[in-house]
């Protein structure tokens, strides 16, 4: 989603072109004007999902900050952070608060929010044995399937 | 683009990625890094469609850009190189690029989280 606020009358809504603002929400927040400042936002569920994310994971990397690298992951909800060691951790906060400057800087949760699922998501597959297997056997050239393009 | 455990849309269109024409060749192709990971990936397909087409054809073309929440690299020691291509509503798959060959190589496939 780009993060750039589109801005539409209220006027739009009630009319014809309420279909063409919901198909820009999908793309993109669209600000609703309207009158006695009561001017409101469009977004689609994934963006407001992000948004919460941002903030929830937000909150944790300011815990983390305040524990260090070595003890973070006894906070509730970085308890994942275990499978990594301390020097990745280090890493990790360094990299989130990176993200989270980008962020505020652009305003665009998704920066923070894909560095996020970079670090908890490989958390998830380095618990999965199946998963670690896989991903570290040697590609076998001879073993490969080419994929066609899923047809529409 | 799809609400999180809501499944599946097709209307969304990612974009181009920078500089790629609309009738641009691959530049990568794809394959599943063995029978198994195909059978689930023909799987993915089917309950994903429109969507994995969407992310196919970008990831011919720029499969190491990162693309918002949608793609993105793997972190730490032993995940380098890996990366990840979230479907929607907990669908995703992870990759390894051989820039040599020009192929993305497709390793695990997951339909939803857990």
């Amino acid at each position: 989603m780009e993060s750039a606020v589109l801005e539409r009358p209220q006027s739009d809504l009630t009319h014809k072109g309420a279909s063409e603002v919901f198909e820009l929400a999908d793309k993109q927040p669209v600000l609703i004007k309207r009158r006695h400042d009561a001017d409101q936002v469009l977004l689609n569920a994934e963006s407001y999902a992000g948004l919460l994310r941002f903030v929830q994971n937000l909150y944790l990397v300011t815990r983390a900050l305040t524990k260090g690298p070595e003890r973070m992951v006894d906070i509730e909800g970085l308890h994942w952070t275990k499978l990594f060691d301390a020097d990745e951790r280090r890493t990790m906060l360094l990299e989130l608060v990176e993200a989270a400057r980008a962020s505020s800087e652009r305003k665009d949760p998704a920066i923070f929010n894909a560095t996020w699922k970079g670090w908890a998501h490989s958390a998830e597959l380095m618990n999965d044995p199946a998963a670690m297997k896989a991903l570290t056997a040697p590609v076998d050239a001879d073993a490969t399937v080419a994929l066609a393009r899923p047809i529409g | 683009m799809t609400a999180e455990g809501a499944g599946p849309r097709d209307t969304a269109v990612l974009p181009r990625p920078a500089g790629v024409p609309p009738d641009a060749s691959p530049h990568y192709t794809i394959h599943a890094a063995d029978k198994g990971v195909a059978k689930q990936w023909r799987d993915l397909t089917v309950s994903h469609g429109g969507k994995v087409r969407e992310y196919y054809d970008y990831l011919t073309q720029t499969p190491t850009k990162q693309l918002g929440e949608r793609i993105f690299p793997m972190k730490g020691k032993r995940n380098a190189g890996v990366w990840e291509c979230e479907i929607g509503g907990g669908a995703r798959f992870v990759y390894v690029v051989d820039e040599e060959r020009k192929r993305v190589i497709i390793k695990v496939v997951s339909t939803s989280h857990g």
